[in-house]
């Protein structure tokens, strides 16, 4: 019986561990276990207000609590003095945008600095007179983003450090994503914030080293996890009207002076960033994970993701909204996207992690504090009159997003924009798909969209769109500041991704890539990943090797366009000339000729138009309804191997194409005339730079579709002219 | 006003040939510009799906972009924005000279011998009145730029609030307002001209200057009845417009036969325009003269029938009307001006009465 039952909890444990092992691509221990924290602050900052009322002035003190988490012995500190970007006009974040970011341009005369006063180590060593700047990125002496700070006892494997640091800060007028307008303020990249420090191999290195590079026109933020204890002191005008990252444990009046202090707490994210505004409304809503999630869709998340439903539940979370008067109409519209954004990231790609959710809507002339994120924070925007289209649904689940690919995967957004950018590009336009369907585009006139352009861009089109009027000048996987221009990077890290992506989620099928998407999130959450840890997920996962896709669209810059180069579909006839016929020779005639039957010779040719390969599917459709699926099953030592099936007699036979060359012919003997020869029937491949040459037709003109559309341009040619007109 | 207004609509109504003649002439304006449109589409979408999708939906994006891309090599969405805009700028000038054109034909139609429409008596009211129209229309860009500069004064002012503003709400609301103001001046002008059109045919007068004063002086002096009037049939022309326009936009346009209905949509719609346009003549015609009498000696004797709607409709005097220009006329005009038992009258009896 003994025997019995130790063999019985034998067969268990190696069933259990059968089980964990068949999970390990997804499940690991990252998603509930978050590693030590790394850089965790305590802040007491103060804000002040000018002499015109406007809260410029910080004054702050804050603990930083350093752990050495490498086998490295470090002798040096870096850290991040962002404000200093808006500091002056010779800092690389002014020359390199020429003052202008995203519409929005800087004042002159409303600059913003920050001073370190003071810094010491805890109980020991005074630092101050140590600290120099540097410029890593390039040879700006004037750049003042990055000071040094050389240590006189190195920090060991292991070893915290915990230093005291006094600043004095100013906020310049809103202008890229931080700054004051007005009695608004948008509190971000405000205080010193150490550097990453990353040991070889961490994340592809060569060797060791500090990551804290300057602040980039282009670019956005890199860091360290930690603890963040964050009190803040504002005038009492601001009582009740302020949002940051985490959650709020304290608000107290001070007696004295009746200015108002705040306590915001939050574990495991690497930054913070707060916000005031008088004109708040602060609406709080739970997402309640169980209203919102319906059982069958947990069912159906488990079993594409192969988890058990327990790790694909959510949690609830509190999100704040903090809107502007004038978009008190919109609220439940903020509310409705961001809870949509929490369900689908959360199902897709793991739940949420924190209690709490803070949405900002900056005032009017403050848009350059719009459309940021930042960890369980993020700023959207939206316009006064608000129409049918996906504003501000786009931006909110844009910026929840971050959460995922920039908050918790924390990408170094210096080096890799794609990762967090494109990634979330792709996943935006998924969730909006889901949640909204196609966008509409308004024509908009005086603030307020009067019609609808007849245009119809369904998600993810709009990507292609974006990406096919740039050039591709770079690579997308090229560092920010090295891109060829702003249009470069903007389109590589945001539109180009998101193609490359969609074209890999419709080349694997959704529920492959879904296990893709989980897996990296899971691994790397409250990690660092780089590009190569993305493709070696992706062919872990997929069990294949794709270096082939990355080195052309990712890496590369070749220009992805197959197309029918002609289609032929003529009746059989039987060939003119003598031939021998049961020992005799019969002559057949042109005007003789006899019919072969019913059957059709047909012909296509496909030409590799670009530079890029891809094993593109073809679909011919035939007179009389019967079909010829050409599927391409395996890519391999340059060749492309497909295989054809007729989908009426269920006939199949293989073919195969070299890649090197350019063009390839498919000859086919059918009962019935071709009527349609398409590439890549199901648009699969979104990079393909020209989707109308994918298709020919035997028959067909277009002329009713010419002239619908002539016309519709001459009946608002005609009302233009009868305006014009009416002067004469 | 509502008289006139209604001898506007009728009168207007009847007059399906020059309403087809001016529709003729904004057809062949806009012709090159559906024409290259054509031909694009047909070029580039001819014998793929692209024609099937773009029939059965709405524009596809895609093809738009491909055809920029692999079509037009060169070309991009901003290249083609600057060129459509210098093709809208040409086309629009040249249907404004044509427009000047024919204002001298319908007020010539509408003015004398009782509004018949024939082609020489259009044609001749054209040639007759083109470069007088041509100079009132040179002095009306006058008033148009006093009344841009006047806008741009009142949109600086906004703007100026506007780059202090931590809200939208109160600038769009002033910008709108500065905006209607734009719109009411221009309209006010556009209404001036017509008169002064009216004007310079119904006395055959040769001094543009004096003739735009003149209609200032009138418009503002009738503010009411005129500018009620020229709103009255803006609201009515818009209005049907809208409504043509709305149902030409409702139609699923997926088949050749739903296309030609949206054309004949579209074409109604357009025609409705030109409707309209005939209509402020003819009701600012039939105002101008129920308001200021008519020398003495031009009155000729009329049909009572035909005057019921059509105070205006009267006969070209040939030599008589030399006789009384100038000071002479001006004399005759000036103790009647504006009687108020002239405006109540409903048809031409006052004008026997002087």
């Amino acid at each position: 019986m003994k025997m019995v039952v130790v063999l019985c909890l034998r067969t268990l444990v190696l069933f259990f561990i059968c089980l964990l092992g068949f999970n390990k691509f997804i499940r690991n221990a990252s998603a509930d276990n978050p590693p030590r924290p790394v850089a965790s602050y305590k802040i007491d900052v103060k804000l002040k207000l000018d002499a015109k009322q406007h809260p410029t002035d910080l004054e702050g003190r804050q603990q930083l609590t350093w752990l050495n988490n490498s086998p490295d012995t470090i002798t040096d500190l870096q850290f991040h003095l962002y404000l200093n970007a808006f500091k002056n006009e010779e800092s690389t974040f002014m020359k390199e945008s020429g003052g202008q970011l995203r519409g929005d341009r800087n004042q002159s005369g409303e600059w913003g600095w920050i001073d370190v006063n003071e810094m010491k180590i805890a109980g020991a060593e005074d630092l101050t007179s140590k600290i120099e700047f540097i410029h890593p990125d390039d040879d700006n002496a004037d750049d003042q983003t990055v000071i040094r700070v050389p240590l006189a006892t190195p920090i060991k494997p292991g070893e915290k450090i915990t230093l005291e640091i006094k600043f004095s800060a100013r906020l310049p007028r809103v202008f890229a994503r931080t700054g004051y307008w007005g009695q608004f303020a948008l509190v971000a990249q405000w205080f010193p914030k150490i550097g990453v420090w990353e040991s070889a191999g961490e994340r592809r290195r060569s060797s060791a080293g500090w990551n804290c590079h300057q602040f980039h026109a282009m670019s956005e933020f890199y860091a360290d996890f930690g603890n963040y204890e964050v009190s803040i002191n504002v005038p009492a005008i601001y009582k009740g009207k302020i949002g940051a990252t985490g959650k709020m444990e304290s608000e107290s009046v001070n007696g004295q002076d009746g200015t108002v202090n705040y306590k915001f707490r939050q574990d495991n994210v690497h930054d913070f960033a707060w916000t005031i505004d008088p004109n708040y409304i602060v609406v709080t809503r739970p997402f309640k994970a169980d209203d919102q999630i319906k059982p069958a869709e947990i069912d159906q998340w488990a079993r594409r993701l192969g988890l058990p439903q327990s790790q694909i539940k959510l949690e609830d979370v509190s999100v704040t909204l903090l809107i502007q008067p004038e978009h008190r109409s919109q609220i439940d519209r903020h509310f409705f996207a961001a809870f949509n954004a929490i369900k689908y990231f959360g199902l897709w790609y793991g739940r949420y992690p924190y209690a709490t959710l803070t949405i900002v809507d900056p005032p009017y002339n403050a848009e350059g504090a719009g459309g940021m994120e930042y960890p369980t924070f993020f700023t959207a925007g939206t316009t006064w009159w608000a129409g049918r289209d996906q504003n501000p649904e786009e931006v909110i689940v844009h910026e929840y997003g971050h959460q995922y690919w920039q908050g918790m995967v924390a990408t170094n957004e210096f080096e890799e924009s794609w990762l967090d950018e494109g990634f979330n590009t792709y996943s935006t336009a998924k969730v909006l798909k889901l949640a909204y369907g196609a966008n509409v585009f308004p024509f908009r006139f005086a603030g307020i969209p009067w019609f609808y352009l007849p245009v119809e861009i369904p998600h993810p089109y709009e990507d292609r769109i974006f990406t096919l009027q740039g050039k591709f000048n770079d690579p997308i996987l090229t560092p920010t500041w090295k891109f060829y221009d702003e249009t470069s990077a903007a389109l590589n890290s945001y539109p180009r991704t998101g193609l490359v992506m969609n074209t890999l989620e419709r080349y694997l099928g959704e529920d492959l890539m879904a296990r893709v998407m989980r897996e990296y999130h899971q691994k790397w959450r409250y990690r660092h990943p780089a590009s190569q840890d993305f493709f070696d997920t992706v062919n872990a996962v997929t069990r294949q090797d794709f270096a082939w896709f990355f080195d052309q669209f990712v890496r590369g810059t070749n220009t992805l366009d197959y197309e029918i180069a002609e289609v032929k579909s003529e009746r059989a006839e039987t060939a003119e000339g003598i031939f021998d016929k049961d020992g005799q020779k019969t002559e057949i005639k042109a005007d003789r000729r006899l019919d072969s039957g019913q059957s059709y010779e047909s012909e296509v040719v496909i030409r590799r138009v670009g530079e890029a390969y891809f094993p593109y599917e073809l679909l011919l459709r035939f007179q009389d309804g019967n079909k010829i699926f050409a599927k391409p099953v395996a890519l391999r030592e340059g060749i492309i191997e497909y295989q054809f099936e007729d989908t009426r007699t269920g006939r199949k036979w293989n073919d195969s194409w070299a890649i090197k060359e350019r063009w390839k012919k498919f000859e086919f003997t059918t009962p019935s005339e071709l009527k349609v020869a398409q590439l890549d029937p199901e648009e699969k491949i979104l990079l393909d730079s020209n989707l109308t040459n994918n298709s020919k037709t035997t028959s067909g003109s277009g002329l009713a579709a010419a002239t619908r559309w002539a016309s519709g341009a001459m009946f608002w040619l005609q009302t233009i002219l009868q305006i014009v007109g009416g002067f004469g | 006003m509502i008289s006139s207004f209604i001898a506007g609509i009728l009168h207007a109504s009847r007059s399906w040939k020059m309403i087809l003649l001016l529709l003729v002439a904004n057809i062949l304006f806009s012709m090159p510009l559906a024409l290259s449109i054509f031909l694009l589409v047909v070029q580039t979408a001819s014998g793929t799906l692209a024609a099937d999708r773009m029939l059965a939906n709405k524009i596809d994006a895609s093809w738009i972009i491909d055809v920029f891309n692999h079509q037009m090599p060169g070309y991009s969405l901003e290249s083609v924005g600057i060129q459509l805009g210098l093709l809208l700028a040409v086309t629009g000038f040249g249907y404004l000279v044509v427009n000047t054109l024919f204002a001298g034909g319908i007020i010539e139609v509408f003015a004398f011998d009782d509004g018949r429409f024939t082609m020489r008596k259009f044609w001749a009211g054209c040639g007759a009145y083109f470069w007088r129209f041509v100079r009132l229309l040179l002095i009306s860009l006058i008033f148009y730029g006093v009344a841009y500069f006047i806008y741009l004064l009142a949109r600086g002012l906004v703007n100026q609030t506007e780059e202090r503003a931590t809200a939208y709400e109160s600038v769009i609301y002033k910008r709108w307002a500065v905006m209607l103001l734009l719109v009411v001046m221009f309209a006010f002008i556009n209404m001036v001209f017509d008169y002064a059109k009216i004007s310079t045919v119904i006395s055959d007068s040769r001094k543009m200057f004096r003739e735009t004063i003149n209609a200032f002086r009138f418009a503002l002096q009738h503010f009411f009845s005129t500018f009620g009037l020229y709103l009255l049939i803006a609201i009515i022309g818009i209005s049907f417009f809208g409504l043509l326009a709305w149902l030409r936009s409702s139609i699923n346009q997926s088949s050749a036969m739903s296309v030609l209905l949206a054309i004949i949509l579209s074409q109604a719609a357009i025609a409705v325009r030109m409707w309209t346009r005939l209509t402020f003549y003819v009701a600012e015609l039939d105002l101008y003269q129920r308001l200021v009498p008519e020398p003495a000696t031009i009155i000729a004797p009329r049909q009572p029938a035909e005057v019921e709607f059509l105070s205006a409709t009267r006969t070209r005097p040939e030599e008589e009307t030399e006789e009384i220009r100038g000071e002479e006329a001006a004399e005759l005009r000036a103790p009647v001006e504006s009687p108020p038992e002239m405006v109540t009258r409903a048809d031409g009896e006052g004008k026997e009465n002087i």
